[in-house]
């Protein structure tokens, strides 16, 4: 409990409904262990939208999966998930198997791979809805079954049909319609529109906040497109090569980003406003042999002295913020001399 | 031509023949890449059964009649959704799909005409850059093998020197430099950025003068787009290259084209230069997908009238304009059929309890015998009802969203034996006319089709608003 109240991010309103703290997840590779989840502590409170962005294999993935459990074979962890006062690391199988659906939705990338194409869709609502909650009647399965996919614009008339008659952005709506059907508290949405078309997308992101609004639905959205944060999002976490770089509120840190690397990300993207092109210098380090101190300190271009030497500490620039950057202090951490600027040596072979 | 005063306010002042086929910028140079009326057909491949049963096979119409000038030196977008026929129409410009109807002319040539060894030269100069580095590197190939490969295949050397320079000096032209960091790797061992360099140099090495580039950045991070960008900004310039751009993000288009051709389910619906084109969009389709754009700025957020469902199906488009069935804008002379009225009642459903949608389901025979590209649909009686029940059902609907663009479309509903018969209005196929600096498919802006209130007025407000017709 003691923990659980000890909000991470400083957005003091409320118990979150999940916590977490100093999370690590390492996978097992030929070349070492490779960090993709390092020292992660976040708070999500109830029927709040957080986004989580970064650079391709920032961890993002990892992190959302590991919120339920769901760490591959291969991989270690450590640290805490407190799922409303409960340690979801520390549960037994049945206990977290149990939190899947009822409390904790996902809803993946690739909506073909995870519907069964020899299933109907009613059959899929069926075996989801019985799992979960043996007791209930057939003709109420049912009627919470179209009720939720009236939510998501699939009509009564194809509740019998199969998967491979939906086109890709009806599939998507399914299996957001599966994950709601058990009206979870928590929903960890991966890149849930990559794969569609802009149209398709506005109109899910749309679903997805007015199922917010409506029912009270917490949101982990893992993206890449920070439009998407602006748009359908609270407050966001911007993660780098593992750990969280900055969180907080979307409009403070939008106008204020206190992360070099958050500034840097809202620069390189390109909107229908953009001017210029600007990118970050370099690419994402390998996980196995991040670089000391900060791990954003060699493409960093406010990098000092001592971001390559100390991992950095959370500073609150404003309220609602967090920052892991030097540049915030705290001053009395800082060596003597370790505000001087680091000397780049930019190889721009790395440039690609 | 464009210094014309908006025609809006006085349709009839319009020529009678807008410029759909005249040349929107009167530019004399003879363009570098010419699209004439291209169709690209697929058959549908029924099955066994299909064909047993005499169930209609059919075409896909991927490309449907698109014209196209590309001037030298100009980056030309090709933007749309998914199944669009992007690809296709790239693929087909270059040869690598069969044009179904229509011609290519390239460099004052008509490709279709040109023999063999004429061929393979032209095909030279035209080089085609895909989505996905990953898939487009063989990943058992090292570069230096990989980006040789084609002066290889066409004959141009085998001569290990020529081609080890050649190599080194591509390599060094699309930033993978200094050579020898790279010409022994193989695709696996480079970030997405990298490979997708290395894609370009192999396309490069042949010294073309048109790329097709077919989704180069989509694929790749946030940051690695601006680059990969900034790169083929630079060596159009340097090289003197020629582009065809082809994507779904609108906002990498309006950043790096000179001219863009909006597409939907085979035909361009708007085109023109971006500086119109996203300051003044013309199409709805256009309208909303620029509306649909998040926008990364929290500060700046307008409530959205997002066009529903999705891109119907290429092999039977809907009737009349293409985009009707999600045109909010859409009246009498779109296109209305048997498919919209199924869509209206399923839409309907979606949004009334369970035991009333039971109830009206029921009155209602196979909803297949409506679902079809028809102007006249008889709607089935259910079992124990009669064709007046139905019509009365049909305007229990109306009476409840009597705003639907879909009833600007419905010209009559009459009982009949067993069944109510629905007459829609004829539908009208939009073609491109000339609308100040744009061209634009799409009714409202045909002085002969427009309501009477005129494109600018139905434009401004919301289509729902306006009276029925
Ligand atoms: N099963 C696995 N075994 C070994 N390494 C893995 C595994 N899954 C992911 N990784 C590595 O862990 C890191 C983080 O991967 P993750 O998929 O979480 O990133 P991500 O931020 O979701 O990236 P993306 O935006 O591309 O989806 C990457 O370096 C990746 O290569
Ligand atoms: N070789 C083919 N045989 C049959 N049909 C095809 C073939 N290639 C494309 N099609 C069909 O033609 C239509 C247009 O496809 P195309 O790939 O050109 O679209 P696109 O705009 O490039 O889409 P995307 O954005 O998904 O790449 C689609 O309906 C597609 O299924
Ligand atoms: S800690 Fe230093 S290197 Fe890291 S982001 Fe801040 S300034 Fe840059
Ligand atoms: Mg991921
Ligand atoms: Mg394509």
């Amino acid at each position: 409990m003691t923990t659980a109240n000890r909000n991470a991010s400083g957005n003091g309103d409320g118990e979150p409904i999940l916590s977490v703290r100093d999370l690590r997840v390492w996978y097992g590779t030929a070349k070492g262990a490779a960090q993709a989840v390092d020292r992660v502590s976040l708070d999500i409170a109830p029927g709040e939208a957080v986004g989580l962005v970064g650079e391709s294999g920032c961890g993002k993935s990892t992190l959302g999966r590991a919120l339920m459990g769901l760490t591959p074979q291969s991989a270690a962890h450590d640290g805490k998930i407190i799922y409303r006062g409960q340690d979801v690391l520390a549960m037994t199988r049945r206990q977290r198997h149990a939190l899947r659906g009822p409390e904790i939705g996902l809803i993946f990338q690739e909506p073909m791979t995870r519907l069964n194409p020899l299933m109907r869709i009613d059959d899929h609502f069926d075996e989801t809805v019985r799992a979960h909650e043996p007791g209930l009647s057939r003709a109420e399965i049912k009627r919470r079954s179209l009720e939720t996919l009236g939510h998501v614009g699939i009509p009564p008339t194809r509740f019998h049909q199969y998967p491979h008659e939906f086109s890709g952005g009806m599939r998507q709506r399914i299996m957001i319609a599966l994950a709601l059907v058990l009206k979870p508290k928590l929903l960890i949405a991966d890149e849930p529109t990559t794969s569609l078309d802009v149209l398709v997308e506005a109109q899910i992101l749309r679903l997805l906040k007015d199922l917010q609004t409506e029912f009270g639905t917490a949101l982990l959205m893992i993206t890449h497109n920070l439009g998407i944060v602006a748009e359908a999002c609270d407050r966001m976490a911007v993660m780098y090569a593992g750990r969280v770089a900055e969180d907080g509120e979307v409009g403070s840190v939008f106008a204020n980003p206190g992360h070099p690397y958050t500034r840097e990300l809202l620069r390189s993207t390109i909107s229908l406003s953009t001017k210029q092109l600007s990118h970050i210098p370099g690419s994402p380090p390998n996980l196995v042999t991040p670089p000391d101190g900060c791990r954003f300190h060699p493409r960093c271009p406010d990098a000092m002295q001592v971001c390559a030497q100390k991992v950095p500490v959370a500073t609150h620039p404003r309220p609602g913020q967090r920052v892991y950057c030097w540049r915030h202090g705290p001053d009395d951490r800082i060596p003597d001399g370790g505000e001087q600027p680091l000397q780049q040596e930019f190889d721009h072979v790395d440039e690609a | 031509m464009s210094t014309k005063p908006d025609r809006s306010t006085k349709p009839e002042a319009a020529p009678a023949q807008p410029a759909a086929t005249g040349r929107p910028d009167g530019d004399t140079s003879t363009p570098l890449l010419k699209l004439d009326e291209l169709k690209t057909y697929f058959p549908l491949r029924g099955t066994f059964l299909d064909r047993l049963i005499g169930r209609e096979s059919g075409w896909i119409k991927a490309v449907d009649g698109v014209s196209l000038d590309v001037k030298r030196g100009e980056v030309v977008g090709i933007v749309g959704e998914s199944g669009s026929g992007k690809s296709t129409l790239g693929r087909t410009l270059l040869g690598l799909a069969p044009a179904t109807s229509g011609a290519v002319t390239f460099d004052s040539r008509n490709v279709a005409a040109l023999k063999e060894p004429q061929l393979r030269q032209l095909r030279l100069r035209m080089q085609l850059v895909f989505q996905d580095p990953h898939a487009s590197l063989n990943p058992a190939m090292d570069l230096r093998t990989a980006i040789a490969d084609p002066l290889k295949i066409h004959g141009i050397t085998h001569d290990p020197d020529d081609l080890d320079r050649r190599v080194r000096e591509v390599l060094e032209v699309v930033g993978l430099s200094p050579p020898e960091r790279f010409l022994d790797n193989y695709p696996g061992e480079l970030s997405g950025g990298q490979k997708q360099r290395a894609v370009l140099a192999r396309a490069l090495i042949l010294n073309p003068d048109l790329l097709v580039l077919d989704e180069p950045v989509s694929m790749l991070d946030m940051s690695v787009r601006a680059k990969i960008l900034s790169l083929l900004g630079r060596l159009k310039d340097e090289l003197g290259l020629t582009y065809v751009y082809i994507t779904h993000d609108l906002a990498t288009a309006k950043f790096f084209c000179d001219r863009i051709a909006i597409m939907y389910l085979g035909r361009v619906v708007e085109t023109g230069p971006p500086s119109a084109i996203y300051d003044d969009p013309k199409h709805p389709y256009t309208k909303a997908l620029l509306r649909a754009i998040p926008d990364p700025d929290p500060s700046r957020h307008v409530p959205r009238d997002l066009p529903r469902g999705e891109v119907p199906d290429a092999v039977n488009p809907p009737l009349g304009c293409a985009f009707h069935p999600r045109c909010s804008m859409a009246y009498g002379p779109c296109g209305w059929e048997g498919r919209d009225l199924r869509e209206l009642l399923e839409r309907r459903w979606t949004r009334i309890p369970e035991e009333q949608y039971e109830r009206e389901r029921a009155v209602i025979g196979e909803l297949a015998r409506i679902d079809m590209p028809a102007s006249r649909v008889e709607v089935p009686a259910g079992k124990g009802y009669q064709g007046g029940d139905v019509v009365e059902l049909l305007e229990t609907v109306r009476a409840d969203a009597p705003n639907d663009p879909f009833w600007h479309g419905v010209h009559a509903i009459q009982a009949e034996d067993g069944h109510a018969r629905v007459d829609f209005n004829t539908p009208h196929d939009p073609v491109l006319k000339q609308q100040g600096r744009v061209q634009v498919a799409c009714h409202l802006w045909d002085p002969e089709l427009a309501p009477r209130d005129g494109p600018a007025a139905a434009s401004g407000g919301d289509g729902r608003d306006r009276a029925q017709q």
